[in-house]
């Protein structure tokens, strides 16, 4: 309780950057939390009146969260990487709980923390996506990081390949794939069992 | 499935959607070369490729945004009421709509009572969802309101219409400079004329307590040959103080959007307190786009762009357009300083410069001299030359005192300046501006300055910054690097915060070359200006000596400290003639006149001039040097070093050590001569040493004074301390000889001969000797010592210096004391005799020097002793 947030998310992000995998286990639960509360207080209407970009809210985030003296742009293409991810979590979270809540499976209570920031109802794309995103890591992990940057994190082109270190061009030349592979396999054509 | 199938699959996808789409099946068929099971997986990846369509183009989570919530179907753009063409709000009758965003939406429109044009602006009816917000609108339109200039958009009324706040406004009949400009340049003639009207509108608001907050070509207006105008003054802050708890995101959001963010000044982007100076920042980065075309900082990706704008400069405007003059680019950089402290404080002095930028020069001198002094504005202060470029960056040390550092004891060491050019003929000038900055920071006594011998060692090394600080225990370190142009200089200079490695302030700087004497007194005051806050009146006064108006006169004195600092006979020979010429150009040049006597002095050191040569003409210049400036503390130093080693006045030696370190307290030397050339012979030890920790203190690294530090102990007969200090002295510069030959005459005290020889080997094959030449006579002593023990030594050496006096080799005092080794008393004194006539500066050091033991008590030693002034 003594250093204030943005120097611990700092330095989290500095050493997970040189490779310390216990500080992620530390910042995952921080950016999560605070993702969720950023885009729980979007959802009320907060700031209604504003189109909302998925990058405004990680950029506040992130002008809020990290010590911006300190910090240079591979730690926040880290960032980025971290809240897309936890984003696509919150958004998955959300729409699970709803479902399991609609099956009458009230066990889990829902506490006052993870409020769903997300009507599942509203968006029945991301569970789906999320799975099937799930199977195209399995064959080729970029382009299923691209998509979860691109969809869960709203980065742009540019900055996908800022984050994954590739062209611009690569990052649409995968985009293009990996938006066809996931349409098919949504749409339950698969083919030679790929 | 396997990864190589994946790829292949790939591939063919690619190269079926680059083919032209009626070639593609050939293409595909081409590729696949029968593998149909390949053919088939491609094609229906194509074919959802084709139906792809907006499947997730939206971002996740504002998809969920738009489909949650109850949304009002009516509302647009933030939600302003819409009308068409000969709708009728209140009074006016809609013309037609102008142009729609994230400030509403703007409407052409007939006033039917007045019969004239206006403007209706309806807000986003987000921005006044409740009465308080609605009264919080209508005071800041109001305030603006009461803005009465030509080069601000009149609002004439504040209204409501069925619910929706609008403002009417003057009708403009023109385009948004940001249509003008269209990613073309402007030139100097129209960006100077388009920014003072901007500058005088921001100006006038900023006298009505009232910041625009989003000044951006979008908002100004050009009207064809009429005035330019400036719009929605103070309406950004509706959107900033919507989310009292936390601007910065509201802000930052809404300026994303609304395509602001590049014009936003650093402290808006933290969420800080905006003023009249983030508008000042705005319009710099106006100017920046006007002149190059660009903005300042074109990242794509946002973070990348904030990171920028916070931490990065711009790149320099003239680079990007030659055209532009280079006032106009001091201009621009002072306006986007990422410190508000450091911008133009008023939109109008921007005016005044700019106008002065066009105004012929006798006009823009008259205007620098008769305005008040508090602001001194950065064209005065850039267009400075050299010698006033090394104050500016001396700036950068009170940036440092003034932000970083409460701990009393503050300490900077300024790193050379890299030459990107790699040009030897410029080297003098790079140099010279590192050491200018060394020597103006070194005159401030709060602050401890590494001096440049020890910083020189990082010379043409890539040093880290951090890691340097903390060698040479800093708490803050300058880089730089310098780029020369035909016309001048283009230089960047950082400060490193050495704890943490963070920058504290970084710059660029541009110097034309030519127009060195006008920038004397500019840059004086424009430091003074800086300093203010801290000096006291001799601190400042201290500052504003010794430099020289005369470009030529500055050179000749860079290239002179150049040459000096080479430490050779021959560079020392060539300094006195920079110097002596740097005098001619300028006889009033102090500076130039310390130059001279430091030659002399380093001269006589390294033997090219015997004393009798090289004093009075070291006390001559010092001389001319004070008369000139009195607080200059190097002259106050090499006279000291005069009266100590060749009038033998160590009393009057004293006053001017003393008086030279009061002066500067950061100039090293001044510490070891005081501690050489009083403390020491007078036998005041202890006082000699601390002196000697101040001096090592500013010049860790230097061979020489880590030399000095071992015979000061050794001197004052603590020999353990003295053995620790020269091997670590030849630790830090193993091939120093005199460190070597230094120490063995401490190892002889210890009566360690053995390793004394070997030292002295050493020193020898470093001074250049053949290593034959070195052996044989390393054997010579060794066989002396082995057979008749220190006495044989001794007499050894008695015969070696002997000999060696005979080609020339050694001075008179060497010949005193190898007799005084020898127990030849009247040998000793006679050579001392003849030293102390030749006036040899080392013999105030006899009454502490053990090989003068013998001699002790002796009434004629004594009766030396007190003729050079020394207690008995």
């Amino acid at each position: 309780m003594t250093k204030p947030v943005e120097h611990e998310i700092t330095e989290l992000l500095q050493a997970w950057r040189q490779g310390d995998e216990h500080a992620l286990e530390k910042l995952t639960p921080q950016v999560y939390r605070e993702l969720h509360r950023a885009a729980k207080r979007c959802m009320k209407g907060e700031r209604d009146g504003h189109t909302l970009q998925t990058t405004a809210l990680i950029n506040e985030l992130y002008l809020r969260l990290t010590d911006l003296k300190r910090v240079d742009w591979q730690n926040r293409a880290h960032f980025f990487a971290l809240c897309a991810r936890q984003m696509r979590r919150i958004l998955t979270d959300q729409a699970r709980a709803r479902q399991s809540h609609k099956r009458g499976g009230g066990a889990q209570p829902i506490s006052l923390d993870v409020a769903p920031v997300v009507s599942a109802q509203s968006h029945p794309e991301v569970l789906a996506v999320d799975g099937a995103l799930n199977a195209l890591g399995k064959i080729d992990p970029r382009k299923s990081q691209v998509v979860e940057l691109r969809f869960f994190g709203g980065l742009n082109v540019e900055e996908t390949a800022e984050v994954l270190k590739v062209s611009p061009d690569t990052v649409v030349r995968d985009w293009r794939l990996a938006k066809a592979w996931l349409l098919r396999e949504l749409s339950q054509e698969r083919l030679d069992g790929c | 499935m396997d990864a190589e199938r994946w790829e292949k699959i790939e591939r063919v996808f690619h190269a079926a959607l680059q083919a032209d789409p009626s070639r593609r099946a050939t293409v595909l068929e081409d590729s696949c070369a029968g593998d149909e099971s390949l053919r088939r997986q491609v094609e229906s990846l194509l074919a959802h490729h084709e139906n792809a369509g907006a499947f997730l183009e939206t971002p996740a989570f504002a998809t969920a945004k738009q489909t949650s919530g109850s949304e009002k179907p009516s509302s647009t753009s933030g939600g302003a009421a819409r009308f068409t063409a000969g709708a009728i709000v209140a009074q006016y009758r809609v013309l037609g709509e102008i142009g729609a965003g994230g400030m509403g939406i703007v409407y052409k429109a007939e006033d039917t009572k007045l019969g004239r044009l206006v403007a209706l602006k309806f807000l986003p009816e987000t921005l006044v969802t409740d009465a308080s917000a609605l009264e919080r609108f209508q005071r800041e339109a109001r305030a603006a309101s009461a803005l009465n200039h030509p080069n601000i958009c009149t609002i004439y009324d504040i209204a409501e219409y069925q619910g929706h706040p609008f403002i009417a406004m003057e009708y403009l009949d023109g385009r948004t400079l940001r249509e003008h400009i269209l990613g073309r340049t402007l030139d100097g003639d129209e960006i100077s004329k388009l920014g003072i009207q901007i500058a005088e509108a921001l100006s006038a608001a900023h006298s009505k307590g009232v910041v625009h907050r989003d000044v951006k070509p979008g908002n100004i207006v050009v009207t064809g040959s009429g005035p330019v105008k400036v719009l929605d003054f103070g309406l950004a802050k509706l959107i900033g103080s919507q989310d009292g708890n936390a601007p910065t995101r509201s802000l930052t959001e809404s300026h994303m959007v609304s395509g602001t963010l590049p014009y936003m000044s650093p402290e808006q982007l933290r969420g800080r307190e905006v003023d009249a100076r983030t508008d000042i920042y705005a319009l710099g980065v106006v100017l920046y786009e006007m002149s190059t075309g660009r903005r300042p900082f074109t990242a794509e990706i946002s973070p990348q762009l904030i990171d920028d704008i916070l931490n990065s400069p711009p790149p320099l405007p003239h680079d990007l357009n030659s055209k532009i003059p280079l006032k106009l680019e001091e201009i621009i950089l002072k306006s986007l300083e990422k410190d508000p402290e450091d911008r133009y404080q008023t939109a109008k002095e921007i005016a005044v410069d700019l106008r002065r930028m066009t105004a012929p020069s006798s006009v823009s001198q008259r205007l620098v001299t008769s305005r008040p002094k508090r602001f001194r504005t950065v064209a005065r202060f850039l267009w400075a030359a050299i010698p006033i470029l090394a104050l500016a960056i001396l700036m950068i040390g009170w940036v440092l005192l003034r932000t970083t550092f409460v701990n009393p004891s503050r300490s900077i060491a300024v790193l050379p300046l890299v030459d990107e050019s790699k040009d030897a003929s410029s080297q003098y000038i790079t140099d010279g501006i590192t050491e200018g900055v060394i020597d103006k920071l070194s005159e401030i006594p709060a602050l401890r300055v590494i001096s440049r011998n020890s910083v020189f060692k990082f010379k043409g090394k890539e040093a880290d910054a951090q890691a340097v600080g903390r060698d040479l225990k800093v708490q803050a370190v300058l880089t730089g690097r310098i780029a020369h142009q035909a016309d001048g200089v283009t230089i960047s200079a950082e400060l490193v915060n050495v704890s943490d490695g963070s920058q504290i302030w970084g710059r660029q700087f541009r110097y034309p070359i030519s127009d060195l004497p006008r920038a004397q007194d500019q840059l004086a005051s424009a430091i003074l200006d800086k300093l203010k806050l801290r000096l006291n009146s001799a601190d400042e006064t201290r500052l504003a000596r010794s430099a020289t108006d005369n470009s030529e006169a500055y050179q000749l004195y860079l290239q002179g400290r150049y040459h000096w600092n080479q430490r050779t006979l021959a560079g020392i020979k060539k300094s006195i003639e920079f110097f002596q010429q740097a005098t001619e150009k300028d006889p009033n040049f102090a500076l130039a006149y310390v130059g001279l006597a430091d030659a002399y002095s380093m001269g006589n050191n390294l033997g090219v001039f015997t004393p009798r040569e090289s004093a009075p003409e070291a006390k001559a210049a010092a001389t001319k040097a004070l008369v000139l400036d009195p607080r200059l503390g190097e002259a106050h130093a090499i006279l000291g070093q005069v009266k100590s080693h060749y009038d033998f006045d160590l009393p009057g030696a004293q006053r001017e050590f003393l008086k030279a370190i009061e002066l500067n307290p950061n100039y090293a030397n001044a510490h070891l001569y005081y501690a050489g050339g009083y403390l020491t012979p007078m036998g005041r030890h202890g006082e000699a040493i601390a002196e000697m920790k101040k001096a090592l203190e500013l010049d860790p690294l230097s061979s020489a004074l880590n030399n000095y530090m071992g015979m000061t102990y050794l001197l004052a007969g603590d020999y353990q301390k003295s053995v620790q200090q020269f091997q670590h002295t030849i630790d830090l510069d193993p091939t120093f000889p005199l460190a070597h030959f230094f120490f063995a005459s401490c190892l002889t005290e210890i009566g360690k001969y053995e390793q004394a020889i070997e030292e002295m080997q050493k020193g020898a094959l470093l001074s250049g000797a053949r290593p034959e030449e070195a052996s044989a006579w390393a054997a010579e002593f060794l066989k002396a010592f082995r057979t008749g023990g220190p006495n044989g030594y001794w007499q050894k050496n008695l015969e070696v210096t002997l000999k060696e006096h005979e080609q020339g080799g050694t001075g008179t005092l060497d010949l005193a004391s190898a007799y005084a080794r020898v127990g030849d008393k009247e040998k000793a004194l006679e050579w001392l005799q003849k030293a102390y006539e030749e006036r040899d500066g080392n013999i105030t050091l006899v009454k502490s020097y053990p090989d003068y033991k013998s001699l002790r008590g002796d009434p004629r030693f004594s009766a030396l002793l007190k003729r050079i002034g020394l207690p008995d």
